[in-house]
Order: structure tokens, then C-alpha cells, then sequence
């Protein structure tokens, strides 16, 4: 098992399956590898829960008591074949949350009074604002905003990455040519970065390189076996797709 | 909030949600594609040699030889020293950052520390036309990844070339440099098979420019993530010396196997014909926690050079005939000496003291404890001198030496005997000598003809086959062999000693049987225990049985072995506290209790070793089960008359509880078969409908022991006697529980047939 510690060594990620191999009975490294995750991708179940119809207190509740159960408890049996995946599992265990919540109908006993994470939720309800107001799935809606919110994250990766070694500017000039490098104003980028055509195409091409990387590192530490990556990576394409 | 679609993929997405205004699918889609997609062809391509020369006016390149993920390797010639080199020109991209040139020189100077002849040396390095440069030792030869490809790698090749990687990793690490990239591409062979490690550090240098990016993203950067250690994805700031280990064993593997150790891979030896430490060395190597690996990489070398060590001298024996044929004739000798004695020894007491039945035994324990020691020198000569590289090749290669003459001489002085003590008067005094001697001599004649077959055929196999682990069969049947010898020496001298003890106390009742008993452990015993502990020996190295998974053969010799001796001392407890019973009772708990403990001891001191790996049920099983069964019948039985009516079985009341212990032990054993063999369902059901199992065979077999004892009580005309009983009670007992369990069993078979029949009509009709 992986050293809890090393979600703090340079840019190793919080790794799901590190929460996994703490299984039932967490300590507090897995706990808060659990609850750094949840505060990384907490978004799309709030935009899950408000697309089923609740209001934005009820949806705060909601999310904010479902965080509390899983971090604390972490006791969502229903959804245990689903845990490979950290993206299914959360919608799984989510599901199963609203469903008991349903039955009991005792917003009481959330969480047990304490909040476990500070989710910004004024934020988040100006982000929902913001969403397109097409006929959308709940499931949709979760699946798009989590490819979102890792996009996002690995991106950020890599911006800090390039910030770190003092070449800000670089990336932000060239992180334009990301998704077209084939059609991309390279001389233009070149005279911007006064630099030449070739080192600019190259550094692209670095860039590329380590967007890659990093998107995969990203969603590698979402899934408990390596090999579902691409799995992964593919399902969110879907998710984005039309 | 505006919507725009993506030119390139034609989806529609919203610029002020997604990351700095990229369509989200497209940014996927980069992950998504194949390393070499990304890689354009055009972005890598190697310079020239026109165009590198003229930036090194000191050397007149030959040819570009290499290309890969860190940069391009030309070969050339200096000039000035007139000798081969390799430049290694960095690719380009690295240098686009600022900090580099300074980590480049760093790195170059930490290389250039390194002084081994198994790590290529450096030159000199700098910058120059913007490439960063090594000049580097021209190792030629082959990298091992194209060795690999091109042929095939024997053990032997791949022991000696992990043993000069490890010399050269261990003096790097003493120089504080760790390699971080161990994989065959960066170990080279010279013509002369000399092992250069190359591209020390240099990982590091790519590495850390990379960030931890480069972990699962860039192949070609850091070459294929599988030589990783664990620690090295997880934290690969701060791996240390281990990481190389792990990778070496990841080389390793690959050189033995021709495979990758990927997920739950098998040990090597499972994969190729290899001595079965190697698994040691390379499993530990492989350990997923550093602590558990091995620390140093002069550790494995020390372990491999060992196990190559004794790979030679099997594999290359000098032959010298004269001094096998030396060794023979002392061995040979000594016992023959020592039998003379033994048989002066036994002439004596016979002679001497025919009358005093204890001290006639004293003396017959001396001439055939002489008797035995005869043969020690054998024994010992499998431990000591059957190892000498001359000794076994002498006696494998030279055919029929003298000693097979002696031998000859031996048996046919043996034969004699027998034939005439056969054909001599019974009631004559020589006799009884004649047999004696004559056994004496035959025993020995096919003991040391024995431990001769054993020696050279053992020593004559491919140690791979002598190294891979005893059948469960044949390590009952040694485990028993050797007990069943323990126990009738044991016997033996707890029969001598409790008739000395009876004279003495003045218990003696003139009964013969006594003597017969331990003429008959003497006899049965020695062969057992010399072949037995030869065979252990010579079929699992001594200790194999103790790391065997599971519970293994030799463990259900032990068991039984330990039954007995508890057997013994519960008789003991029981029997009336004179005469010759309740002293060969106890006396044989005392010898064997402790002997049972000890061997029970190793088997507890070694379970940690031991792997847990399903046992198949074999014969073994099946009798062990069957025997089980009647014991514990047979038990079972024995208490319940003890209990009811205590005067039939026995006056001491020994014999019942006797039988408890073996109805104990007979269904712990049962027991633990069955709970075995549940746990291992999954391949092959204990109880199927269909085919037979073992159970069922085992149950055929108790069926057929039962049946046999049942008619034989029933034919032997004495009813009165106790042991007739018993064997018509558990024969009885035996086939009752197999109709039963046989009707059960058919009641199921009829069952699934209808159930199928039904299943079938349903199918039809639908």
C-alpha cells in the first residue's frame, strides 16, 4: 500500500485506490484522501441533485449530509461493485444516499450535525445558474460536469507545472494550440513568444506531451486498476460527446 | 452564455465553462490517443552526421547507432586518442528549459565520478549548437533488448549477466548514484559478453524535468513504466537504491522467462526448466515494499553467484575414477569391518549367553547396532562425500567399477546363506546363525546397491530436476518409510531395554514374544529408516518437505507417527504397572513422543515459509481418507463396547481408550481432508452428481478394507476372540456407512436427472 503521505510529494494525486485499500475501516489518511477527492469533484452531485428536481438549500442539504455519511461512514454496500471507479461509485453511492433519504425523510439525522466539508454553495448555485437550460439527465449532468471538473484540475496541473519553472507566459500562449496542433498560427505564437517557428513546435509538441500525461494521471488516480483508463478516459468522451 | 462548436470534432460547447476556452471532447481525445499519435514523426527526427560533425571538430563521426527516448547515439572515432566513442546528443526539447543546462552538468559531473568496468565511461560532456552532449565509452556490442530478440538467453547466460549488472549497480549505489531506468536497452554486452550499464542518472535528469508527468504519460521519455518500482509511481521524488533492485528483478524475470511480471504473474520456475531458488532471488527482488526487497544489490549477486556456484560444479565435474574408486574402497571397507565385528559380536552372545535372555540381547543390540553404524559411512557419504564433484561424476560415468564386483560377491555370499539355512534342518543350532547372518548380509548387500543407485542417478539428473519439489505422493511415502523405521528401532530398543528391566525386577514369564518382536523391528526397521532418510534426503533436500504448501505428505507421515507415539503413551498410562506390556508401551512413548516433537516442531518453525498453494487429491488422499475412515469406525467402536461392556475388549481397559485416540485422530484427519478440500472446491467439487471424487473413491476403498475384514471375522472360527470381533465390528461398521452414503448419493444423482430431464423438455417445448 502507498504511503498516505504521498498525496504531498510534488504532483502524485490523491489516489482512489489508496481510499480502497483502507477498505471499511479508514484511517485518517484514507479519510482525508476520501474527503480531498469529494472537495475536488463534489460539483457535479450537486448539479445531479439539483437536475432531479431539488431547490439549491435542498440540494446544499443534500450533498453536504451525503458527504457526511460517506467520509464518516463510508457504509454505501449497495454500491460496492461499482468501486473500481471512482466517478461511479460516487453517482452510486449518491443514488443510494438520495434513495434512504427518500425513505426516511429526516433531514434530522444528516450528517450528524457536523459539516465535514466547506463546499462554497453560493458558488456553486451562480455555476448551475450558468448551465445551458437543455433537456438534460440527471446522470448527464453529473457525468458532463465531472468531465468537466477534471479537465479542469489536470489542466490546472500542468498551468502550476509550467508557472513553477517561470514559464506562465509560455503556456498560456500556447495552451491554444492543445486541441489543433495541426492547424495551429505557429509563426504567429513564434513572434509572440519571440522565439523561432521550431522551438515553438517543439514546445508544443512538450506540451501535448504533458497534457497527456497529466490528464492520465489525473484520471489514474480515479480508478483503483491502471489498466481502466482508458476505459475511463473514454466514458467521459462518450459523456462529452453531443 | 454562448455556445460555440468545436471545428475540429463539430461538438457544441460553452468557451467560459471549459478549461481556457478548449473544446472539453478535444482535450480528451488528446489523452486518449496512442502515444505514437501524438508523437509527429517529424518532431524527433535525428540530425545528420553532416550537420552534427561540424560541431565536433575533435571527432570524426561514423554513424548514427541509437535512438531513443532521451536523445540520439552516434558512433565516432576521436582523433587525437584514436579511439571509438559514443556521443549522445540530448533530444532537443529538454533544453528549451532554462534550468537545465546547470542539472545537465550536475548530473554529467556525478556520472563522470563513476569508475567501473561495468558502467560505461564519460568523456567529457557540455553544450554545443544547442544540443547538450556525452561523450561516452563505444561499448560494442549489443544493448540486451536486442540480445533478447535475437536469442536465446540461457539460465546460465542470464545468471551471469544479472550477477555483473548487480557488481556494477552496487558500486553506483555505494557512489550515492541511483540509475532510476535499469531496463535491458540500457545494458550493454561487449563482443566479450562484458556487461556495461549505460544512461546512469540520466533518467533522473529527464525525469525530473518531466515532473511526475511523466510517470504514466510520456513511453518515450522514461522508457516503459514496467522496470518501475511500486514506489517509483507513488512517490517518485524520493526512491532510492531499491527502485534499481526492482527494476534487476524486472530484467531478470524478463531474461529467464522471456515475459514480463505483469500483475499476478507466476514464479519463473513454473515458466522455464530453472533451479527453484531462483524464484527465491527474483521474487524478492520483485517485493512490492522496499523494506521487504532485497537491501543491497551485492545481496542478490551473493545469492546468485552461490546458486551458479553449485550449478558448475554439478555441471562440470572433474572425472578422476581413481579417487571415486579410493573413497568406494574405504567406505566399503569400514563397513566391512565393522559388519565382521558386528557378526563376532552376535557369535558371542549366541554361544556365550544362550540362557540369560537379557544379556544375550545386550549383546545382540551391540552387533547389530555395529551392524548398522556399517553402513553409516554411506549414509554420510551422500552428505559429505557424494558431493565431491569427482565422486559423483566417477560414479556416474565409470559403468561398472569394482565396487558392482563386490557387491555381486556380496549377494551371492548372501544367497548362499539363505538357500542353505532353507534347506538346513530347523531344529539344527547353526540355524537359526545361518538366517540371521545371511539377512544380515543380503540387507546390506541391496542397501548399499540401493544408496548406489540413488547417489549416481540423483547426481546424474540436471539439477533443475533434483531442485523442483517431491510429489505429495512420494513425500508420504519417504515420510513413512522413515517413521515406520524410527518406530521399529524404537520397537526394538524399547524391547531390549523392557526385558532387561522385567529380569530385573523379576517379571519375566518366559514368554517368547518378546524376542520376536524385536527381531522383527530390527529387521523391518533399519532398511526403513537408512532408505527413508537416504530418499528424504536425495528427493527434497533435506528441508523441502518443510516449506511444501499446505499440508503435504510428509506431514500426514508425521501425523501418524504421532499418533502412534500417543497411542503408546495412553497404553502406558493404562496398562497394569508390571510386566512386559506396560513397559514397551511406556518406554516407546518416551523414545517416540520426543522424536514426534521434534519433527512437529519443524513443522511448526517453518510455517511461515511455507506458500499456500492447493494440493490435487492423489492416491494418497484417497487412502489416507479411506484409512481415516476405518480408523476412526474402528475407534469409535472400540470405545462404545470399552463403554458398554468393558470386560469383552480388554481387562486394562487400554485398548478402548486406545481406540479412542484413533477414532480422534482418524476424524481430525477426515475432518481436515474434507475442510481442505473445500476450501479447493472451486476446481473439482468434493461431492459431484456426475463424476466420482475423491470422496467417493476413498469411500469405495474403505468399502473394500471393511468388506475384507468383515469376511475374514467372519471366516476365522474363533468368535471368542477379541481382535475377531473388532474386525467384524468395523468391517461391519465400514460397509453400513458406505450404503448409506452411497444411497444418499444416488438419491442425488436421481434428483439432478429428473431435474434435467425436466430442464431438457422446457428447452423443447420452448
Amino acid at each position: 500500500m502507498p504511503e498516505p503521505s504521498s498525496r504531498h510529494a510534488g504532483f502524485a494525486p490523491t489516489r482512489w485506490s489508496l481510499v480502497l485499500a483502507a477498505g471499511k475501516h479508514a484511517d485518517a489518511p484514507a479519510r482525508a484522501a476520501l474527503a480531498e477527492l469529494c472537495e475536488a469533484y463534489w460539483y457535479p452531485l450537486y448539479a445531479y441533485v439539483r437536475r432531479r428536481g431539488h431547490d439549491a438549500d435542498a440540494a446544499a442539504d443534500l450533498t453536504q449530509g451525503f458527504f457526511a455519511r460517506l467520509i464518516e461512514r463510508d457504509d454505501f454496500a449497495a454500491a460496492d461493485r461499482e468501486r473500481g471507479r471512482f466517478r461511479a461509485y460516487l453517482l452510486a453511492a449518491l443514488r443510494h444516499f438520495l434513495a434512504d433519504e427518500r425513505d426516511r425523510a429526516t433531514a434530522e439525522k444528516r450528517g450528524g450535525g457536523a459539516a465535514p466539508l466547506s463546499l462554497d454553495f453560493e458558488r456553486a448555485d451562480s455555476k448551475w445558474h450558468q448551465e445551458p437550460a437543455v433537456d438534460e439527465t440527471p446522470e448527464r449532468a453529473y457525468e458532463r460536469g465531472f468531465a468537466h471538473e477534471l479537465l479542469d484540475r489536470a489542466l490546472a496541473h500542468v498551468e502550476r507545472d509550467y508557472a513553477a519553472r517561470g514559464e506562465a507566459r509560455a503556456f498560456a500562449v500556447l495552451v491554444r494550440t492543445l486541441t489543433a496542433p495541426g492547424d495551429a498560427p505557429y509563426r504567429e505564437l513564434a513572434a509572440e513568444l519571440a522565439t523561432s517557428e521550431g522551438a515553438v513546435k517543439v514546445a508544443a509538441h512538450r506540451l501535448r506531451e504533458r497534457w497527456r500525461a497529466a490528464l492520465r494521471e489525473e484520471v489514474a488516480a480515479l480508478v483503483d486498476d491502471p489498466a481502466d483508463v482508458d476505459d475511463e478516459l473514454a466514458a467521459l468522451f462518450r459523456a462529452l460527446s453531443g | 452564455m454562448t455556445t460555440r462548436t468545436c471545428h475540429r470534432c463539430g461538438t457544441p460547447f460553452e468557451p467560459t465553462r471549459s478549461p481556457h476556452g478548449l473544446c472539453p471532447k478535444c482535450l480528451i481525445g488528446v489523452g486518449m490517443r496512442d502515444a505514437d499519435e501524438v508523437e509527429p514523426a517529424t518532431e524527433r527526427v535525428a540530425p545528420t552526421v553532416a550537420a552534427v560533425a561540424p560541431l565536433f571538430p575533435e571527432l570524426d563521426l561514423v554513424e548514427l547507432v541509437g535512438q531513443g527516448g532521451m536523445g540520439f547515439v552516434f558512433r565516432a572515432r576521436h582523433r587525437e586518442l584514436e579511439r571509438d566513442v559514443a556521443l549522445k546528443l540530448l533530444a532537443r526539447e529538454h533544453a528549451l528549459e532554462p534550468s537545465f543546462a546547470e542539472r545537465f552538468r550536475r548530473e554529467a559531473r556525478t556520472l563522470a565520478r563513476l569508475s567501473h568496468p561495468g558502467i560505461v565511461a564519460i568523456f567529457d560532456s557540455g553544450e554545443r549548437g544547442g544540443w547538450f552532449y556525452l561523450v561516452m565509452e563505444f561499448v560494442d556490442g549489443a544493448n540486451l533488448r536486442h540480445l533478447m530478440k535475437s536469442t536465446r538467453i540461457e539460465p546460465k547466460q542470464a545468471l551471469s549477466i544479472v550477477s555483473q549488472v548487480c557488481a556494477a549497480l552496487q558500486y553506483s549505489h555505494d557512489q550515492g548514484v541511483v540509475h532510476r531506468d535499469v531496463k535491458p536497452e540500457n545494458v550493454l554486452i561487449d563482443v566479450e559478453g562484458r556487461v556495461k550499464i549505460a544512461d546512469f542518472g540520466l533518467a533522473r535528469l529527464v525525469d525530473r524535468d518531466l515532473g511526475a508527468f511523466a510517470l504514466t504519460g510520456s513511453h518515450q521519455v522514461i522508457g516503459t513504466p514496467h522496470y518501475m518500482a511500486p514506489e517509483q509511481w507513488e512517490k517518485p521524488q524520493s526512491v532510492d537504491h531499491r527502485a534499481d533492485i526492482y527494476a534487476l528483478g524486472v530484467v531478470f524475470y524478463e531474461l529467464l522467462t522471456g515475459e514480463m511480471p505483469l500483475g499476478r504473474f507466476d514464479a519463473p520456475s513454473k515458466r522455464v526448466h530453472i533451479d527453484v531458488r531462483l524464484d527465491e532471488v527474483v521474487l524478492k527482488a520483485l517485493e512490492k515494499q522496499p523494506e521487504r526487497r532485497y537491501q543491497r544489490a551485492s545481496e542478490v549477486q551473493t545469492d546468485l553467484d552461490s546458486i551458479a556456484r553449485d550449478e558448475t560444479s554439478r555441471a562440470h565435474p572433474v572425472p578422476t575414477p581413481e579417487a571415486a574408486t579410493l573413497a568406494w574402497a574405504g567406505v566399503f571397507g569400514l563397513g566391512i569391518v565393522m559388519l565382521a565385528l558386528a557378526f563376532a559380536l552376535f557369535l558371542i552372545a549366541r554361544t556365550h549367553f544362550a540362557e540369560r535372555l537379557e544379556t544375550r540381547n545386550a549383546w545382540w543390540g551391540a552387533a547389530f547396532g555395529l551392524a548398522a553404524a556399517s553402513l553409516l559411512p554411506l549414509i554420510s557419504a551422500h552428505g559429505r562425500l557424494a558431493r565431491r564433484p569427482d565422486f559423483v561424476a566417477a560414479n556416474r560415468s565409470c559403468g561398472f567399477t569394482w565396487i558392482d564386483g563386490g557387491l555381486g560377491l556380496l549377494a551371492a555370499v548372501g544367497g548362499v546363506g539363505l538357500v542353505a539355512a532353507l534347506s538346513s534342518r530347523a531344529d539344527h543350532p547353526a540355524t537359526e546363525t545361518l538366517w540371521i547372518t545371511s539377512i544380515v548380509i543380503v540387507m546390506c548387500t541391496v542397501l548399499v546397491w540401493l544408496t548406489r543407485q540413488f547417489t549416481s542417478r540423483y547426481h546424474a539428473r540436471p539439477s533443475a530436476d533434483d531442485a523442483r519439489e517431491p510429489s505429495d505422493a512420494k513425500l508420504f511415502a519417504v515420510g513413512l518409510l522413515l517413521f515406520v523405521g524410527l518406530h521399529c528401532l524404537c520397537s526394538a530398543a524399547s524391547s531390549t531395554a523392557a526385558s532387561a528391566i522385567v529380569s530385573a525386577r523379576g517379571e519375566d514369564r518366559g514368554d517368547t514374544w518378546p524376542l520376536a518382536w524385536w527381531r522383527v523391528s530390527v529387521v523391518l526397521g533399519l532398511p526403513c529408516v537408512i532408505i527413508g532418510w537416504h530418499w528424504l534426503k536425495a528427493s527434497s533436500r533435506g528441508s523441502a518437505v518443510w516449506t511444501r504448501a499446505g499440508f503435504s505428505g510428509f506431514d500426514f507421515a508425521v501425523l501418524l507417527f504421532v499418533a502412534w507415539a500417543s497411542y503408546c503413551a495412553v497404553a502406558a498410562t493404562l496398562a497394569p504397572r508390571d510386566g512386559f506390556v506396560f513397559w514397551i508401551y511406556a518406554l516407546h512413548a518416551a523414545t517416540e513422543l520426543p522424536v514426534a516433537a521434534y519433527f512437529a516442531w519443524r513443522r511448526w518453525s517453518s510455517r511461515s515459509r511455507v506458500e499456500r498453494v492447493a494440493l490435487e487429491p492423489g492416491l494418497v488422499h484417497v487412502v489416507l481418507a479411506s484409512l481415516s475412515i476405518l480408523a476412526c469406525v474402528g475407534g469409535a467402536i472400540a470405545v462404545g463396547v470399552g463403554l458398554i461392556r468393558p470386560t469383552v475388549i480388554a481387562a486394562d481397559g487400554s485398548t478402548w481408550l486406545g481406540g479412542g485416540v484413533l477414532a480422534l485422530l482418524g476424524g481430525a484427519l477426515a475432518l481436515d481432508l474434507l475442510r481442505r478440500h473445500l476450501r479447493t472446491e472451486g476446481e473439482r467439487p468434493l461431492l459431484a452428481v456426475r463424476e466420482r471424487t475423491w470422496l467417493d473413491r476413498a469411500m469405495i476403498t474403505a468399502a473394500v478394507l471393511g468388506g475384507a475384514l468383515w469376511v475374514g471375522g467372519w471366516a476365522v472360527e474363533n468368535t471368542e476372540s477379541v481382535s475377531v470381533r473388532f474386525a467384524r465390528g468395523v468391517g461391519g461398521c465400514t460397509v453400513a456407512v458406505n450404503a448409506i452414503y452411497n444411497g444418499m448419493r444416488s438419491q442425488r444423482r436421481r434428483k439432478a436427472d429428473e431435474s434435467e430431464r425436466l430442464e431438457d423438455s422446457r428447452t423443447e417445448a420452448g
